[in-house]
């Protein structure tokens, strides 16, 4: 009598359960690793290189140049050339500065998604904050410098929590879409904006009428720097806060019972409210501390270098809007956000001020950047498709053997990985690393655990893995991080670390089903009539 | 065979397999002109998969359709509707913005000068079809303003719009009033003067008794038979729904209750739409007893549960958990802390969050608490901990804490969610179709559970569309009958007599 | 849900909805009366007519039909109050703000929104968000005036600039219908891509030259008798080719969406796909079609700004958030034609006043230019009545 046996007609329309976006990508989040976003980030960049190639200009120094303009060269600089002023420095310092908006915009974006919302309001927000800032920033003057930027940042993050609330809000109460409300309050943010610092507005400038800009920003409320001088917009200490922001996004997610709320309301709102959550009010929640997020990246921005805004910066601002790329690139988690900011960060100065003109015009490159950045929020629309197939890869190989019968051939893994000079080993630490993450589901995965094992990291990791898989289920682990250090012994202790590895794994394989997801269950029962 | 009314259609050796389930398991059926032909079966016995089969819906795995000497086969509603073949499902596909008329003639509309939709043409001809059946139906009026019965009348005009020969109703009345279903009889009726052939999936005896001039019986995806209505008994017809079949014996000592640990007084309560599904439900739950609702879906028993777990607003009346009087506006987190565990009818949609790892899922109601959590800081290493008990505890097999909860059998899912229900000690367990889509050995697990509950001297309340399920784990019966409870029975009491009462058999047996 | 116990019919000259509209129409009337040509002096001539509308908001309220007899009551209220502050202010000011080629520039503004706004439409009726419609509009508005330059002619213009709007809309409905993948994410991609994309080409084809004078542009239309009439004359006498074909587009939008089998069987696919679907409808190209009508429409709109309104010109980001006020227009006004565009219109208004009335103050001037977005925001909060999206809007359909 089990009506799932009738799946299809029985189920009207509206009730059909609708895979919402933020679902499948919440169920992507785990999923596939490193290696998706940065596929997508790689095809966009190529993308946008046969653009650059078609109309005839050398993709190759192109991006050469907007590699050197983001200063990314000074990473690789020689470490005896202490000249910090170094235009390199400069250049990466100006990176950072922007990455440290991009965090922020994109936590903003990031936050929400966690919830199952979509906030495209974070350009509005961030207006909303950096107007506040600029407020407090001019008319407390008389403050003293230290409580005049926490005031400063504070307000800012209040406003713009308050501004997302908004939109959040409406959702909890009335059901308004939040993507319609948050564009809505973009461009109410933005012609606001434009009203209170433009000719007459409130916030504009005393000394100067007929500039539509505000006010410059009181020498006591500045953030100071440190990196750079302060007269030539150096790195201030802005971007400490932008870095702490991560680490608070991600202690929320995953260390608070409202992170854990936030996110089985972005799963499954249903079973949230079966579990006692008010859905409602987390989303109201959310909207406002992503507007936090949004607020402080505009409170940091004007406190930390503008100091001073006008109506045309106002037009010209898109950073909000790149929020939505480095979350979604991103994945919407705390590493990804963090990296993907830096990347678009690099990007976008790299393609403006930072490039050699001589190399490729700026204003061509700058473009680029906006292309970029839509080909790889398109990518992410799509790579819920490479996820699909990502996944069921993964079941095919979990179910169908992907541990081989009778467990992995360790004796035939050394002697290839002694014949090929460690070659075959590599492939093997891939398919370790990738059999971990398929059992946690949590990990860095087979490239990741590749790339990690070639800075030293990764054979530490490895063993530390398994030892938890094995701690999981309740067994005493064979091997546990410390194993790593075998592998410190040169080419023999490779050899042994390596045998560790796969005897543990066949161990830990041998004791478990390892097929839960097969064998379809009949539930007709014996009938005697 | 009768020569003298031809077969039209023939259904010979359906097979439908789902993953899990044999839905049809060869199945034949034949329809002749002019005929109302009954499908009757119980949730589940395969007759909506059947005709989605015939109406192109669904493939079937094995088996042929014949109509006039021919084989058929159907990739599309479209193809079916082309062969003459009209359905009207339970669930309508009727567009509420749109008027009576647009809706008939959506797909292969009127048109005048070429491109102008006709409108006056389409209400005319639907005028005219009405009025040549006998359904009595505003063209011009929007389908969201008229009643359900009205909607349905759309959905038959459709059908002959489309110059269908043979009509599919699905539980056609499961969505009607008394007097609504007496009109539908009319219609039918009237359709089958006019050389109709009709096919009437139902699973209430009565009604089929009063309409059907041939019955089919399916039981778990199996033709029992095929019989004239002349002679048919309900009796007879509830024997070969049901089946004899061996009851899934649990083990179990006779109850000891001990004080009320739930009791509901004059509870009322509203649907999605508005409409009261429960009408004045009165019950209590001692400790230590098992009591199961039974009763056919859909007559008020998801709302009934809803509404004890706070999921759902009450209208009227009071729920009283362990002596704590509830009333007015009710919410899940209140009933939680009153000491309400619930096992959900849908894990997938309410019990787990699917995307959540084992450890996640387990703690969804205890997470606000030590030792999960302090002063709004979670202690993943805590949730682990318990998961990694409960996993052992609960023989959940196939991943550890941090397995997701989608990558688990259903059995086993299941198991997670009766873990986290039982493992916090409800003062009352309530437990919605607990072992819904589960295999025999997970079946069993759930009721040595559910029986150990009631022995550790907890109330449990079993809401089932099983029958046998209620029979052999409850020690009282209630049976429900369009949101009310029509009957009371003991640990022994017959099958016959309930399953008659679940089909609104014998109505207000007890007040 | 209740059963309609009466089908009569009132004439439809006075059902609520009806009256509600005089109401709304009296709003605006009664601030006409006190501006120019007619500039009543009197505060009592605004009062009155206000007053009138207000009342006959009212009584649509109270007869059902909530959302347009809210529009009377607040038109009505507004007329009051613009049309007191107009009798207050000097007549010098106002014959500078309020001539009669403000209608031609409300006409001006309104257009793209039209354009847009019925594109979106097109797409969501069909129910397929389009968020991307800025995006579209930029393509259009580049790509016009690039086909007028090289093409020589206006028209190839307006043809490329449709092909380009149109691939762009193949984007987002392949990542819509085919993949499956979120609407709104792909929409703003399709934004973020389009302004790359004819920023580059812009850069790359024309460099720091910038369009070159004396492209071919959309020629304006003078109707003969009308142009040199007083007050008609420049208000309507000489407006631009692509505005008539906008205004034209608003009833024969609705015609198509309305009055035709094509029309009944688009929202059919918005509303209800399954029930579309088990009819023998096409759901998939239904809603392709209809994505890339909606990135056409979109593109006509830009390309009215570039080759049209523009004289052939481009400058970087041109449309400027266009694309979005269209969407705004598109929901204020309820998902269908002569709402949006009475939205476009209205929006289209507030633009223009923000054009003159730095006059009197430059601060206000900026706030009316948010006035769009605050209606839109309550709209959709539904506070005057809610506006409602198709159905299925938004949620990709999968066969079974």
């Amino acid at each position: 009598m089990s009506s799932n046996a009738e799946p299809t007609a029985n189920v009207p329309p509206e009730q059909e359960p609708h895979p919402d976006f933020a679902v499948r990508l919440g169920a992507a989040q785990r999923a596939g690793g490193l290696i998706v976003p940065v596929l997508t980030a790689i095809l966009a960049f190529l993308a946008g290189g046969i653009v650059v190639a078609a109309t005839g200009h050398n993709p190759w120094t192109a991006y050469r140049g907007i590699w050197d303009g983001a200063g990314f060269n000074w990473l690789f600089h020689i470490p005896w050339d202490t000249n910090t002023i170094h235009i390199d420095a400069f250049n990466l310092s100006q990176t950072l500065l922007i990455t440290t908006t991009l965090i922020l915009t994109g936590l903003a974006v990031a936050f929400p998604f966690r919830c199952g919302l979509f906030n495209i309001g974070g350009q509005g927000q961030y207006l909303v904050g950096l107007v506040v800032a600029n407020w407090v920033g001019v008319d407390f003057a008389s403050w003293p410098t230290l409580p005049h930027v926490l005031l400063g940042i504070g307000a800012a993050a209040f406003a713009g929590a308050a501004w997302a609330g908004i939109a959040g809000f409406l959702k909890a109460t009335t059901g308004a879409h939040e993507v319609i409300s948050t564009i809505m309050l973009n461009w109410i943010a933005i012609w606001g904006a434009q009203y209170l610092f433009g000719q007459g507005g409130p916030l504009q400038n005393t000394y100067n009428t007929a500039a539509p800009e505000s006010g410059p920003v009181a020498q006591s409320a500045h953030i100071p720097t440190f990196w750079g001088s302060s007269l030539l917009q150096g790195l201030d200490y802005g971007f400490f806060v932008a870095i702490a922001a991560l680490v608070v996004f991600w202690l929320i997610l995953n260390r608070t019972t409202l992170g854990y709320e936030v996110r089985a309301v972005g799963f499954n709102p249903e079973a949230a409210a079966y579990g006692g959550i008010n859905v409602r009010r987390k989303y109201i929640q959310a909207m406002a501390i992503s507007g936090a997020f949004a607020g402080l990246a505009g409170a940091l921005d004007m406190l930390g270098y503008l100091f001073q805004f006008g109506v045309l910066d106002v037009q010209a601002s898109q950073i909000g809007f790149f929020g939505i790329a480095v979350a979604l690139l991103g994945r919407n988690t705390a590493i990804g956000t963090g990296l993907a900011a830096f990347l678009f960060g690099g990007l976008l100065y790299g393609t403006t001020r930072g490039l050699d003109p001589n190399v490729f015009d700026p204003s061509l490159a700058g473009n680029l950047t906006s292309m970029i950045q839509g080909l790889i929020v398109l990518f992410v629309g799509a790579d819920i498709f490479i996820l699909y197939i990502w996944n069921a890869r993964r079941k095919v190989r979990r179910s169908a053997g992907f541990v081989p019968d009778g467990g992995r051939p360790v004796g035939m893994v050394l002697l290839l990985s002694f014949f090929t000079f460690g070659l075959y080993g590599i492939y093997w630490l891939y398919r370790s690393f990738a059999e971990v993450r398929a059992e946690r589901d949590s990990g860095v995965g087979g490239v990741g655990g590749v790339l990690l094992s070639v800075i030293g990291v990764g054979v530490f990791l490895l063993p530390s893995y398994i030892g938890k898989m094995f701690t999981e289920r309740g067994r005493r682990p064979p091997i546990s991080g410390w194993t790593g250090c075998w592998a410190i012994f040169p080419y023999l202790g490779g050899l042994i670390w390596m045998a560790k590895m796969q005897l543990a794994l066949n161990e830990y394989w041998g004791a478990v089903d390892v097929h839960p997801t097969e064998t379809p269950h009949v539930a007709t029962r014996e009938v005697a009539t | 065979m009768t020569d003298e009314i031809p077969t039209i259609l023939q259904l010979r050796g359906i097979t439908k397999i789902y993953p899990g389930i044999v839905a049809d398991d060869h199945v034949d059926f034949d329809l002749r002109r002019g005929e109302v032909h009954a499908l009757l079966g119980e949730n589940g016995a395969g007759k909506s998969t059947l005709m989605n089969i015939l109406y192109g819906l669904t493939k079937p795995d094995e088996g042929e359709i014949v109509m006039d000497g021919k084989t058929v086969s159907f990739s599309s509603a479209k193809d079916a509707i082309g062969a003459g073949i009209g359905m009207v499902h339970q669930h309508f596909m009727l567009i509420p913005v749109m008027t009576v008329a647009e809706n008939i003639v959506l797909g292969v509309e009127p048109v005048r000068n070429g491109v102008v939709l006709d409108e006056r043409g389409a209400e005319a001809r639907v005028r005219e079809l009405s009025q040549q059946f006998g359904l009595a139906v505003d063209p011009t009026a929007l389908v969201e303003n008229i009643t359900v019965g009205q909607q349905q009348r759309v959905e038959i005009l459709k059908a002959l719009y489309r110059g269908a020969e043979i009509l599919i109703l699905d539980e056609p009345t499961a969505v009607l009033t008394p007097q609504e279903a007496a009109e539908l009889f009319e219609i039918v009726l009237s359709l089958r003067a006019d050389g109709k052939a009709i096919i009437f999936i139902s699973h209430k005896l009565n009604e089929v008794l009063e309409i059907a001039d041939r019955i089919t019986v399916l039981r778990r995806g199996k033709k029992i038979d095929t019989v004239p209505r002349e002679g048919a008994t309900e009796e007879g017809l509830a024997k070969m729904m049901v089946g004899r079949e061996v009851l899934l014996r649990v083990d179990k000592t006779a109850a000891s209750p001990g004080g009320v640990s739930l009791e509901v007084e004059d509870l009322h309560v509203l649907d999605d739409r508005r409409l009261e599904t429960v009408r004045g439900v009165s019950f209590s739950v001692h400790a230590g007893e098992i009591v199961g609702i039974a009763g056919v879906d859909g007559n008020g028993q998801t709302e009934l549960v809803e509404a004890i777990t706070g999921l759902r607003q009450i209208d009227s009346g009071s729920i009283t958990v362990d002596g704590h009087r509830f009333e007015g506006r009710l919410d899940p987190r209140r009933m939680i802390e009153a000491g309400i565990g619930h096992i959900p009818e849908d894990r997938h949609r309410r019990g787990l969050v699917l995307e959540f790892n084992l450890a996640e899922n387990l703690a969804l109601h205890d997470y606000t608490e030590p030792p999960d959590s302090r002063h709004g800081w979670l202690f993943p290493k805590r949730l682990v901990e318990r998961a990694v008990r409960l996993i052992r505890e609960f023989d959940i097999r196939g991943g550890g804490p941090f397995t997701l909860a989608k990558a688990l059998s259903g059995g086993n899912q299941q198991k997670v969610v009766v873990a986290r229900e039982v493992a916090r000690n409800p003062v009352v367990l309530i437990a919605a179709q607990p072992t819904r889509g589960l295999d025999v050995g997970a079946i069993e697990y759930v009721h040595r559970r559910l029986v150990a509950e009631r022995d550790s001297g907890h109330a449990v309340l079993l809401v089932s569309l099983e029958l046998d399920e209620v029979l052999s784990l409850a020690d009282r019966v209630l049976v429900i009958y369009e949101g009310r409870i029509v009957g009371e029975h003991g640990a022994d009491a017959g099958e016959e007599e309930i399953g008659l009462e679940m089909l609104g058999g014998r109505k207000q047996a007890v007040a | 849900m209740t059963t309609v116990g009466s089908f009569q019919q009132t004439h439809w000259a006075f059902r609520p909805r009806t009256i509600a509209v005089y109401g709304s129409v009296l709003g605006l009337v009664a601030f006409w009366s006190a501006i120019p040509p007619f500039t009543a002096r009197s505060p009592f001539v605004p009062i009155v007519i206000g007053i009138f509308a207000i009342a006959a908001g009212v009584w649509a309220v109270s007869r059902g039909a909530r959302r347009v007899g809210w529009g009377a009551v607040a038109s009505g209220i507004l007329g009051i109050g613009l049309g007191v502050l107009a009798t207050r202010s000097s007549s010098g000011n106002l014959d500078t703000v309020f001539t009669a080629d403000l209608i031609a520039q409300v006409l001006v503004f309104a257009t793209p929104l039209t354009f847009g706004a019925l594109g979106g439409m097109v797409s969501e009726r069909a129910g397929v968000v389009n968020v991307g419609l800025e995006g579209m509009m930029l393509m259009g508005a580049f790509w016009g005036v690039y086909g007028a330059d090289k093409g020589g002619n206006w028209f190839v213009g307006i043809l490329v600039a449709l092909a380009a709007g149109g691939l762009f809309a193949l984007i987002h409905a392949y990542w819509a219908i085919h993949l499956r993948g979120d609407q709104i994410i792909s929409g703003m991609a399709i934004n973020f891509l389009a302004l790359g994309v004819t920023g580059y080409f812009f850069e790359q084809l024309y460099g720091n030259k910038n369009i070159p004078a004396g492209v071919s542009t959309i020629p304006n239309v003078a109707i003969p008798g009308i142009d040199h009439l007083r007050f008609v004359g420049p208000a309507i006498g000489d407006l631009n080719l692509l505005i008539w074909v906008g205004i034209i587009f608003v009833p024969l939008s609705y015609f198509v969406l309305f009055k035709t089998p094509l029309g009944l069987r688009v929202r059919a696919c918005g509303e209800h796909p399954r029930a579309a679907d088990t009819v023998g409808i096409n759901v998939y190209a239904t809603r392709y079609a209809a994505v890339i009508v909606s990135g056409m429409l979109a593109a006509l709109g830009g390309a009215f700004l570039s080759i049209g309104f523009g004289g052939g010109s481009f400058t970087e980001n041109m449309t400027e958030g266009r694309g979005f006020n269209a969407l705004a227009a598109m929901i204020f006004g309820n998902w269908r034609p002569f709402g949006a565009w009475g939205a476009a219109l209205l929006f289209g208004f507030s633009t223009a006043l923000a054009f003159r009335l730095p006059v009197y103050s430059p601060p206000a001037a900026t706030l009316f230019q948010a006035l769009p977005y605050v209606l839109t925001l309550i709209a959709v909060a539904g506070v005057i009545g809610r506006s409602i999206p198709p159905k299925a809007d938004g949620q990709p359909y999968a066969k079974q």
